[in-house]
């Protein structure tokens, strides 16, 4: 598999979507795009046809990719596959205007869709949707789990600019349509492929348990009211805007049995009655109010990089779904990790900043936040 | 304030969140090996001391008998007599009433601080300090007549032994082997008289 991934700033999209063609190979079977929310959605389809014509591809907006072991921020990353043998193959599921009253018909029709994907890599690239899509993987997890099966699922939630505590939409570019409201898992065949999911969150922390919530809003840990809490993290701290990203620092870990953390919730807003996360939360689930540093981060990166190419070897191509907020811990080693994954894993790497990753930790599918996960991809080549 | 001085004082206060907790825990842990310790001491059934905890306080109290002069201590050993046919004829749950009624009786007729146990089944012991023999004779025999009273429709009635500390001795398993044994004895006279009805 030759995979080569490029990328392009030019604040004008047909520019930047032809300066993508001219560093595209010849013939490529399939191509991801990420594009960045600051160019007009709606041309993004025409645009594409134009310069490229009929091609297999899946477009995301983004408002940074990685390209290699660049960030392009505000730009257009283009990651152009062309498979070495013809049992390669890409097969796509879109569902598109998700919402809370079709949930049980999703999760039934993404299930019979993976179900029968278990030796494919399955990539799952989806908006936030209000908060459904974090809640259909947290779902599709507890029936898989139920079921015992153990489909390869990895992706993330696009990112998209935050205006106050609102979320911009993110739309999906597929087939020459915008579609809203939707995910796309994109399933390849005849890959072999390992996936590892790195955090660097301080293990020890004091335990809280969730006695009240709606979803993503936790009313009371303990039995106290929650709103406590973030307001003692910022206590004598003045109130500004950027107060909302310094509670990233302070993730909230879902702990099991073992005090183990299974995923990790970040901060998205609190007033006095509620903390509100960017993932689900159950009642009587017990949190683990956690820390991170930037060197901690990169310490885990470099760890998780390493026994993936022990246990994997060499790479074709690598996936990343790194969330958000390490961008901002990571601060000015923001490009640092990606060139560590690509240095260590000594492979092209395309992926981008999530609102949420999506992959399987201690045998459970879950949303996660404040993660990364890095994905090492090899074609199989017939003897 | 810049974001790094933020940072740091948003460290500091998550330190001191985690002292609290950590100190909340602690006195958690506290409190529930508190609760432990009162569980193990008591019989979940009748709520009278177990076993156990009536050996520890005999330990104590043959230790102080041994050191003051003049000082004495009953051992009493008490047992139901015809409690077998009330669990056979009427059930479990009719049984277990009975001895949480039983033990209910114990406890009024002895004084606070006066150690009313279950032994097991339905045993009970009782040990009583700074009393004469006649009084605490007297007051078994209120309770005997109590029990027999409550429990006529049952024909339930309770047997007796008695040891007492230094005269029988200072060991504890002979004085309740004693206790015992004596009980039985009654027990003995309570099934001839029976017979004889």
């Amino acid at each position: 598999m030759d995979t080569v991934i490029v990328g392009s700033q030019n604040p004008i999209l047909r520019f930047a979507v032809r300066e993508l063609k001219e560093k595209a190979p010849k013939g490529f079977d399939f191509a991801l795009f990420s594009i960045s929310p600051s160019y007009p959605h709606q041309d993004v389809p025409a645009t594409i046809k134009k310069e490229f014509g009929s091609i297999n591809y899946v477009g995301f907006s983004s408002s940074s990719a990685f390209a290699n072991i660049k960030v392009i921020n505000d730009g257009i990353v283009g990651c152009f596959f062309k498979f070495s043998s013809p049992k390669t193959k890409v097969c796509t599921y879109v569902r598109e205007n998700v919402s809370r009253e079709n949930r049980r018909d999703v999760i039934k029709e993404m299930e019979e869709f993976l179900s029968k994907r278990e030796d494919k890599l399955n990539v799952v690239i989806a908006d936030f949707i209000d908060g459904e899509f974090p809640i259909l993987i947290e779902e599709l997890g507890k029936e898989f789990q139920r079921r015992g099966t153990g489909v390869p699922l990895i992706g993330g939630i696009i990112a998209t600019p935050i205006v106050g505590n609102e979320r911009q939409k993110g739309y999906l570019f597929y087939n020459g349509n915008v579609v809203e409201d939707c995910f796309i898992v994109i399933s390849f065949s005849n890959l072999d492929f390992q996936f590892q999911i790195s955090s660097g969150v301080f293990k020890k922390g004091p335990i809280y348990t969730v006695t009240k919530t709606d979803t993503f809003k936790i009313y009371e840990l303990n039995g106290k009211p929650a709103g406590y809490l973030p307001r003692k993290l910022l206590k004598d701290i003045e109130p500004s805007n950027d107060n909302q990203f310094l509670l990233w620092y302070t993730p909230f870990g879902i702990v099991n049995e073992g005090n183990e953390i299974e995923a990790l919730r970040l901060i998205r807003s609190f007033t006095d009655d509620y903390i509100e996360l960017w993932g689900p939360v159950k009642e009587g689930e017990r949190l683990k109010l956690s820390i991170v540093l930037s060197t901690e981060l990169m310490k885990d990166a470099e760890k998780t990089a390493k026994n993936l190419k022990e246990s994997f070897g060499m790479a074709d191509f690598c996936f990343n779904f790194s969330c958000i907020a390490r961008e901002k811990i990571l601060e000015q080693f923001e490009e640092k990790e990606i060139e560590l994954y690509g240095r260590l894993l000594n492979a092209p790497l395309f992926g981008f900043f999530t609102h949420g990753e999506v992959a399987k930790k201690n045998g459970k599918l879950r949303i996660h936040n404040l993660t990364s996960v890095i994905a090492a991809v090899r074609e199989r080549y017939e003897l | 304030m810049n974001f790094k001085d933020k940072k740091l004082k948003l460290f500091l206060n998550y330190i001191e969140e985690l002292t609290e907790q950590y100190e909340e825990l602690l006195n958690q842990k506290k409190e529930l090996l508190a609760e432990l310790e009162k569980k193990a001491m008591y019989d979940p059934l009748t709520g009278l001391f177990n076993r156990q905890a009536l050996i520890e306080f005999l330990i104590k109290e043959i230790e102080r008998v041994k050191r003051e002069k003049g000082e004495k201590l009953f051992v009493i050993f008490l047992d139901l007599d015809n409690f077998k046919q009330v669990n056979d004829l009427y059930g479990h749950k009719k049984g277990d009433e009975v001895l949480k009624e039983v033990a209910q009786l114990l406890k009024t007729h002895f004084r606070k601080y006066d150690i009313v146990a279950r032994f097991g089944g339905d045993e009970f012991m009782v040990v009583v300090r700074n009393r004469t023999k006649g009084e605490v004779e007297d007051i078994l025999k209120k309770l005997q007549e109590r029990i027999e009273e409550i429990f006529k429709n049952f024909e339930i009635s309770v047997s007796y032994g008695i040891a007492v500390a230094p005269d029988d001795g200072t060991d504890i398993d002979k004085l309740i082997t004693l206790a015992d044994r004596r009980m039985y004895q009654m027990k003995e006279k309570h099934k001839a008289k029976n017979l004889d009805k």
